[in-house]
């Protein structure tokens, strides 16, 4: 029998060294697939918002807001979304290669399926509106958030291209309503009501986005509103309410 | 010696079983594995031979601590080089010592896996081709290094390679093509014909 072993054999005894428990290795494997999973899980949530987004982003203002469709594009990509889903892909991949095989898989592979594998189940949360579910939470509990999608109000915040957003902040009557702005300034809007929809949260407090011509420094002629993204219900397409003026 | 020959015919998974009830079957394990670990620890780096054991005591340890997470998935020799492996590298990191020469074991057999591979001509004497080899081999970079003691002197399998170093296996084909590349290129440098 060599020393060494016996060696070994003697310093295990010594020393009291014992096998470590199975629950131990189990339980740290099972952590690493949970955080594999919740990542893989927020950043499908993130695609979910990213399409919701895209859907809504007012396309047929793009030769009114930026001239061409490439620069509109990049105006109002979803940045914040992309980095999120970016992060959370690289998150899933980390935990995921850290798995007892997941060293047999190759980077491409991992990053391709975990990429794939986010957008098909972002598809499916955004299809029972989860994107837009959280673009609303965010958009109502965050401060931050608004300012994070500058897109917005780089689009709405532009009275005197007759694009404008803001918060409703008068009781509706004969058409006109009272508005504050996104930088805060208040606007008397008038236009006659044609038809209604729920989708579009036209009440005290309601936020919308308003597509007309400013009379003044102070009054603004409403030709269509659209509900502010998180705001009134989800919808394919964005909502229109035709005012008359 | 009767029960020593019993524990000869049991495989390497079943050791294992056995050593988690009884610290004495793991002397089996060890038995069975002091040979192989000793020589790969002493190819993969440039440490001496009291070193080494001293690395490979480590090594029978950490094993040994670890046997509940041994995956039966995997060839026990597979993990077991992969310990050792990793013990290597976390004792050249403390140690931060480079490997300089290395005082390796190349035997016929050996020789004629690198020359087919390599492109070795059979008819150069064996003495100034094993030297050459280990100029060579001691010259290049750790990762390339290792995959080629892996594949020709460890003899072992695209998957136990894969197993051990933690790689995918498309990596480590690469990894070992680039590693010829490299020897070649060596080759060249040192201005040896072989």
């Amino acid at each position: 029998m060599s020393d060494l072993t016996n060696e070994v054999l003697e310093k295990i005894k010594e020393k009291h060294i014992k096998p470590k428990p199975k629950w131990e290795f189990i339980l740290k494997e099972y952590v690493i697939w949970v955080f594999a999973g919740a990542s893989f899980l927020v950043g499908s949530l993130a695609v979910a918002v990213i399409i919701h987004m895209v859907r809504n982003n007012d396309w047929d203002l793009c030769d009114r807001v930026s001239g061409n469709l490439l620069s509109f594009i990049f105006a109002t990509l979803p940045y914040v979304w992309l980095l999120l889903l970016a992060a959370f892909v690289a998150l899933a991949y980390y935990n995921f290669k850290h798995t007892k095989s997941g060293y047999r898989f190759s980077l491409r592979l991992l990053v391709t399926g975990s990429i794939l594998a986010s957008i098909f189940l972002g598809i499916f949360f955004y299809s029972i509106g989860l994107g837009w579910t959280i673009d609303k939470a965010f958009s109502a509990r965050l401060p931050f958030y608004e300012r994070l999608m500058f897109h917005r109000r780089m689009i709405w915040g532009n009275p005197e291209r007759g694009m404008m957003a803001g918060r409703i902040i008068s009781d509706l009557g004969r058409g006109e309503f009272s508005l504050r702005d996104l930088d805060d300034k208040v606007w008397m809007m008038h236009g006659q009501i044609s038809s209604t929809t729920p989708w579009v949260p036209l009440r005290e407090r309601g936020m919308i986005k308003i597509i007309g011509e400013p009379m003044d420094n102070f009054n603004f002629r409403v030709r269509q509103i659209r509900p502010w993204p998180g705001c009134g219900w989800p919808s394919l397409a964005p909502c229109r309410i035709i005012f008359r003026p | 010696m009767a029960e020593n020959k019993n524990f000869r015919k049991k495989t390497d998974e079943e050791l294992v079983s056995l050593a988690l009830g009884n610290q004495g079957h793991f002397l089996c394990l060890m038995r069975r594995y002091e040979g192989k670990l000793l020589a790969f620890i002493l190819r993969i780096s440039n440490y001496s031979h009291d070193e080494a054991e001293d690395i490979l005591q480590e090594v029978f340890i950490k094993i040994y601590e670890n046997l509940n997470d041994f995956d039966t998935s995997l060839k026990f020799s597979s993990w077991a080089y992969r310990i050792t492996h990793n013990q290597v590298i976390s004792h050249y990191r403390k140690v931060r010592a480079r490997p300089q020469s290395l005082p390796l074991d190349i035997n016929e057999k050996i020789l004629a896996n690198l020359s087919s591979d390599l492109d070795i001509e059979k008819e150069i004497e064996v003495g100034y081709l094993k030297k050459a080899i280990k100029k060579v081999l001691a010259n290049l970079d750790v990762k390339y290094r290792e995959v080629l003691i892996l594949k020709f002197l460890e003899e072992r399998s695209y998957q136990e390679i894969s197993d051990i170093l933690k790689k995918p296996m498309g990596t480590v084909a690469t990894l070992i093509n680039r590693a010829k590349k490299e020897f070649k290129e060596e080759l060249d440098r040192q201005k040896i014909k072989i």
